[in-house]
C-alpha cells in the first residue's frame, strides 16, 4: 500500500503545482476583471457594480465592432489563401519546397514592432492606397497567414491519402474530391487555425498601434492602451480590457465545447 | 469482363527499382493474384494499373485500349485498399452513392444499385449506419459493395484482408472469390499470404524485389518452381546443390550428386551433364522407405537427428551423409517417429524439382 | 513530370506567395533600405549613411542591449524553471481535466497587453500589491519594475516555452526509461541520466523560443518597465525613435537588427528541437 500513497502524494503535488501556475497565468486577467467590477463611491468605499461596462458602451463598442470586423475579414481571406497552399505543401513534392516553407516561416519570427514599422514606411512610400481599413486587412492577412498555414498543414498531414485516392478511383474528379471528401475531413483541423487567428488578430496590438497613426483607425486594443496611458487604472478602462478578454474567452470556450482540444495539439498545445 | 495487360512496367525511385520490367496479364473474368513479401513491388504494380502512380516505363491496356495516361477516375476501376477507406463523414448509403453520383446516375438508379450491391455482399439493411459503427469485416464488405456499384471494368484489391482477424480472413477470402465469380469481373489481387493466394486465385504472379519471378497456377508454382526465390517462398523446401552426374535424354531422368547424396529424379533438358544445379525437395515429399524397398535404386540412408511433434505433422531433422534434410510426416505414420532421435532410416528423394544453381 | 503537374502546386501556392512577397518581403526590404538613411530623409531625398548602424554597435547602445537581453533572458530562464515541471506534469501525470489546463494555457496568447495591464495595476502605486514596494527600502523601489516586468514577460512567453518542452517530452520513448528502471536505476537516477538528457534539445529550443518572443514584447516594457526599462528596451526604442523623435533611419536600423537576431534565434531553436513540419 505504500506504492499507492506515494502515488497519491505525487498526484497532490502535481495538481497543486499546475493549479498554482494556472493561477499565475490567469492572474492578470482576474485582476482586470475584478477591477472592472469595483466602483468607488463618493464616500471612498468600494462596491461591486457592473456600471463600468455600461459606461463604455458609447465610446468603446464601436471599436469592438471594428476589431471584430477586421478579425473576421482576415480569417476569411487567410482561409481562402492558406488551405490551398497547405494542400500544395503537403500533397505535392517539388524542388525548393523546404526553402519556400522556411521563408514563409520567417514572417512569424520577425518581431511585431519591426514588421509594423516596415509596413507604415511602405504604406507611406509605396502602397499609399492602403491607408485605411484595407491597410489593416492587408497587414493582418499577411501577418497571420503562417498560423493558418501551419494548422492546415497539420490537418492535411493527418489526412490519410487513401480517402482521396479512393474517391478518385470511384470516379470523382479533383474538384469533387476536394469539396466532398478532403474539405469535410480536414475542416475540423482548419477550424483550429481559424480560432487561433481570431484570438490573435482580435487582440493584436502592436501593428494596430502603429497603423493607428497612419490610418486614423483605432482598434479596441489600441483604445485600451491609449486610455491606460492617459488615465491609468479606472474601472471603466478595466472594463474595456475585460470586455475584450471576455469575448476572446467566450469564443475559445465555445470552440472547445464544439470541437475540443484535439486539433490544437501539434500547433500550440501539447 | 475486361482483359488487362500491364506491359513492361518499370518504376524507379532514385536508386531503388520498385518495379522493373514487370509484365502482367489478366484475362477476361480471371482471378489473378500478385504474391510476394513486403517491398517486392506488388502494391506499386497494382497502383500503376489503377493509375494512382505513373510508371516510368511501360504501358497499361484495358482490352486493347491504352489507359496509361488516364487518371484513375477515368479508368472505371474498383480499388479496395488495405485500410478501410469508407468516408467517415458519410453513412453507408452515401458512401455507396458517391461513385454513382460522380458518374451522374439518377437517384432512382442509385437506390436500385445500392440495394443490389448490398445484397451481393450480404449487408442488406445497413444503409443508414455510419462507418464508425461497423466492425472491420463489415466495413470491408461495404467497401466491396461500394466499388461494385459503379460496375467497374476490373477489380483491384490491395491486401484487403491484412487488417482483419485471422478467423474472419478465412471466411472473407472465399466470399471475395464467390463475388468475383458471380459478377464475372476481372480481378487483380495483391497479397503476401501464400495460403490466401492459393485458395482463391486462378493464376499467381510471384514477385520479388520488383521483378516477376514466375507466373503460374497454384499447382504449377508448387510442383515446378523455376527460381530459388519461388522455391523457398512457396511452401517449404530442402535445397541440395550439386552437379548432374548422369542423364538420360530419352526419359528425361538422371542423377545428381550433391553433398554425399545421390538423387535419381526427373531432370529437365536444359541441365546438361556436369551442370551445377539445385534440387528442391519438399519435406512432405520425402518418403521413408519400409524395409522391403530399402535396397531400391535411389534409396538414401540417413540418421534421425531430431524429432519434433507439431500436432498435424511430425518434423524430422535427418542427417544424410553430412547433408541435413527436413522431413515432414503426416497421417498416422507421424506417431511412429515421436522419439526417434538416433534411429537410422532410408529415404526416397525422387520427388524434387531441379533448378539451376545460383 | 509534365508541365501541368509542376504548375498545379505552384498555382495553389501563388496567392500565398504573392501576399507574402508584397506585404512582407517588400516592406522588410524597404525597412532595410530606410535603415541606411539619415533620420527621416528617406521620405524626401534620401541621405545615405551607415551612421545608424555605427551608433548601434557603439557603446551608446551597449546599455540598451544589456537591459533588453537581461530582461528577456532572465524571463526565459524563469519560463524554464516554471515550465519544465508544468510540461512534465501535463504530459505524464495529469489525466483528468487535461483539457481544462490546456485551455488555461491559451489565455496568455490573448495578448501581452492584458498581462501588462493587469500587472501594472497590481504593482503600481495605489494598486493592491504596491504595499510591497512602499516599504521604504530603496532597492525595492528602484527595481520594482524589473522583477515585475520579468514575471509578466515570463507569463507571456510561457505557452510557447511549455509547448516546446512538452513536444520534446512526448517524443521520448518510454520503453527507454523503463529499461533503465529494470536495470536497477531509481526514479531520480532515471530522470537525471536518461530523461533529462533526452529533453535537452527541447529545453534549449524552449529557452530560445522564449527569447525570440520576448524580443517582440512591447506592451509589457512600456507599461511596466519603469523609467529604465521602458526607455531602453530595444523594441520600445523602435517605436519612440520613429514616432516621437521622427528618426526613421535609426528606428529602421534597430528594427533590422532586432529582426535579424529574432530570426536567427528562432531558426536555431527550430533546429534544436528538430521541428521540421514539412
Amino acid at each position: 500500500m505504500r506504492a499507492s500513497s506515494a502515488e497519491r502524494v505525487k498526484d497532490v503535488i502535481s495538481y497543486t503545482y499546475v493549479l498554482l501556475i494556472s493561477g499565475l497565468l490567469l492572474l492578470p486577467f482576474t485582476v482586470i476583471l475584478m477591477r472592472s467590477l469595483t466602483v468607488t463611491l463618493p464616500d471612498g468605499s468600494t462596491t461591486f457594480s457592473i456600471k463600468p461596462y455600461f459606461d463604455i458602451i458609447d465610446a468603446f463598442w464601436p471599436k469592438v465592432y471594428l476589431s471584430l470586423s477586421i478579425a473576421i475579414t482576415t480569417i476569411l481571406i487567410d482561409t481562402a489563401i492558406g488551405v490551398p497552399a497547405a494542400y500544395a505543401l503537403v500533397r505535392y513534392n517539388f524542388r525548393g519546397k523546404k526553402t519556400l516553407f522556411t521563408l514563409l516561416n520567417g514572417v512569424w519570427y520577425v518581431p511585431g514592432i519591426c514588421y509594423a514599422l516596415s509596413l507604415i514606411i511602405t504604406y507611406y512610400f509605396l502602397y499609399k492606397w492602403f491607408l485605411g481599413y484595407w491597410g489593416f486587412i492587408a497587414a493582418y492577412t499577411c501577418g497571420f497567414l503562417l498560423l493558418m498555414l501551419m494548422t492546415c498543414i497539420v490537418a492535411f498531414r493527418y489526412l490519410d491519402p487513401c480517402y482521396e485516392e479512393s474517391a478518385s478511383c470511384l470516379g470523382a474528379g479533383r474538384l469533387t474530391t476536394f469539396f466532398k471528401v478532403t474539405l469535410p475531413m480536414v475542416g475540423p483541423g482548419v477550424s483550429a487555425g481559424i480560432l487561433l487567428t481570431f484570438v490573435l488578430s482580435f487582440n493584436e496590438f502592436i501593428t494596430a498601434l502603429l497603423l493607428n497613426l497612419a490610418t486614423r483607425l483605432q482598434t479596441a486594443p489600441v483604445r485600451v492602451y491609449a486610455d491606460v496611458t492617459r488615465a491609468r487604472v479606472l474601472p471603466s478602462i478595466s472594463a474595456e480590457a475585460a470586455t475584450l478578454q471576455l469575448i476572446s474567452l467566450a469564443v475559445v470556450l465555445i470552440y472547445l465545447k464544439l470541437v475540443g482540444t484535439k486539433y490544437l495539439r501539434g500547433v500550440v498545445l501539447i | 469482363m475486361t482483359r488487362v495487360v500491364a506491359k513492361d512496367i518499370s518504376k524507379i525511385y532514385g536508386a531503388t527499382k520498385a518495379v522493373y520490367r514487370a509484365h502482367l496479364e489478366a484475362k477476361d473474368s480471371e482471378f489473378v493474384t500478385i504474391l510476394g513479401p513486403s517491398g517486392c513491388g506488388k502494391s506499386t504494380t497494382l497502383r500503376i494499373i489503377a493509375g494512382l502512380i505513373r510508371a516510368d516505363e511501360g504501358k497499361v491496356y484495358f482490352d486493347d485500349k491504352d489507359v496509361t495516361d488516364l487518371s484513375p477516375n477515368m479508368r472505371n476501376i474498383g480499388f479496395v485498399f488495405q485500410r478501410v477507406a469508407l468516408f467517415p463523414h458519410m453513412n453507408v448509403r452515401k458512401n455507396i452513392a458517391f461513385g454513382l453520383k460522380a458518374r451522374h446516375y439518377s437517384n432512382e438508379e442509385i437506390g436500385r444499385k445500392t440495394k443490389e450491391v448490398l445484397s451481393i455482399v450480404q449487408m442488406e439493411g445497413y444503409e443508414n449506419r455510419a462507418p464508425s459503427q461497423l466492425s472491420g469485416g463489415q466495413a470491408q464488405r461495404i467497401e466491396i459493395a461500394r466499388v461494385l456499384a459503379t460496375d467497374p471494368y476490373v477489380l483491384l484489391f490491395d491486401e484487403p484482408l491484412s487488417n482483419i482477424d485471422a478467423k474472419l480472413r478465412d471466411e472473407l477470402k472465399f466470399e471475395i472469390r464467390k463475388i468475383q465469380r458471380e459478377t464475372g469481373k476481372t480481378m487483380i489481387y495483391v497479397t503476401h499470404d501464400q495460403g490466401e493466394a492459393f485458395a482463391i486465385s486462378d493464376r499467381i504472379y510471384v514477385m520479388s524485389q520488383g521483378i516477376v519471378e514466375q507466373v503460374g497456377t497454384p499447382t504449377e508454382l508448387y510442383t515446378d518452381p523455376s527460381t530459388p526465390f519461388v522455391a523457398s517462398f512457396i511452401g517449404q523446401n530442402n535445397f541440395v546443390t550439386g552437379t548432374v552426374k548422369t542423364s538420360d535424354p530419352a526419359s528425361d531422368t538422371g542423377t545428381i550428386l550433391a553433398g554425399g547424396i545421390e538423387i535419381h529424379t526427373h531432370i529437365p533438358h536444359e541441365h546438361a551433364l556436369g551442370d551445377k544445379v539445385t534440387a528442391c525437395i519438399r519435406p512432405e515429399d520425402i518418403e521413408i522407405l519400409p524395409e522391403a524397398r530399402q535396397g531400391s535404386k535411389g534409396a538414401t540412408r540417413a540418421r534421425i537427428v531430431e524429432s519434433i511433434f507439431l500436432g498435424n505433422t511430425t518434423r524430422l531433422h535427418v542427417d544424410a551423409n553430412g547433408t541435413i534434410l527436413k522431413v515432414d510426416l503426416r497421417g498416422p505414420e507421424r506417431f511412429s517417429y515421436l522419439n526417434a532421435a538416433g534411429k537410422d532410416i532410408t529415404l526416397d528423394l525422387k520427388k524434387c524439382s531441379v533448378i539451376r544453381a545460383e | 513530370m509534365t508541365i501541368n503537374e509542376r504548375l498545379k502546386p505552384l498555382a495553389l501556392l501563388a496567392p500565398a506567395i504573392a501576399l507574402e512577397v508584397a506585404l512582407f518581403f517588400v516592406p522588410v526590404s524597404i525597412l532595410a533600405i530606410a535603415s541606411l538613411t539619415w533620420r527621416d530623409s528617406f521620405f524626401f531625398t534620401p541621405v545615405w549613411t551607415l551612421s545608424n548602424y555605427a551608433n548601434i554597435f557603439s557603446n551608446a547602445y551597449a546599455f540598451d542591449f544589456e537591459v533588453t537581453f537581461g530582461l528577456i533572458i532572465s524571463a526565459a530562464f524563469l519560463d524554464l524553471i516554471l515550465g519544465f515541471p508544468f510540461a512534465y506534469i501535463m504530459t505524464r501525470r495529469i489525466k483528468k481535466y487535461q483539457d481544462v489546463f490546456r485551455a488555461i494555457m491559451l489565455v496568455p496568447l490573448f495578448g501581452e497587453l492584458y498581462i501588462a495591464y493587469g500587472f501594472y495595476y497590481l504593482f503600481f502605486p495605489g494598486g493592491p500589491l504596491s504595499f510591497l514596494f512602499a516599504s521604504g527600502v530603496e532597492m525595492f523601489r528602484a527595481l520594482y519594475s524589473t522583477p515585475a516586468a520579468m514575471i509578466a514577460l515570463a507569463i507571456y512567453t510561457f505557452p510557447f516555452s511549455v509547448y516546446n518542452i512538452g513536444i520534446s517530452l512526448q517524443g521520448i520513448d518510454r520503453s527507454i526509461e523503463e529499461s533503465a528502471r529494470c536495470l536497477g536505476a531509481g526514479s531520480i537516477r532515471t530522470f537525471v541520466s536518461v530523461t533529462l538528457p533526452m529533453c535537452v534539445p527541447g529545453i534549449i529550443g524552449a529557452w530560445l523560443v522564449s527569447i525570440g518572443w520576448g524580443l517582440g514584447a512591447f506592451a509589457i516594457p512600456t507599461l511596466m518597465g519603469g523609467a529604465v526599462v521602458a526607455e531602453r528596451m530595444l523594441s520600445v526604442e523602435v517605436y519612440s525613435m520613429a514616432l516621437l523623435r521622427m528618426d526613421f533611419g535609426m528606428a529602421s536600423a534597430i528594427g533590422v537588427i532586432l529582426a535579424v537576431i529574432a530570426v536567427i534565434i528562432f531558426y536555431i531553436s527550430l533546429k534544436a528541437s528538430r521541428g521540421a513540419l514539412v
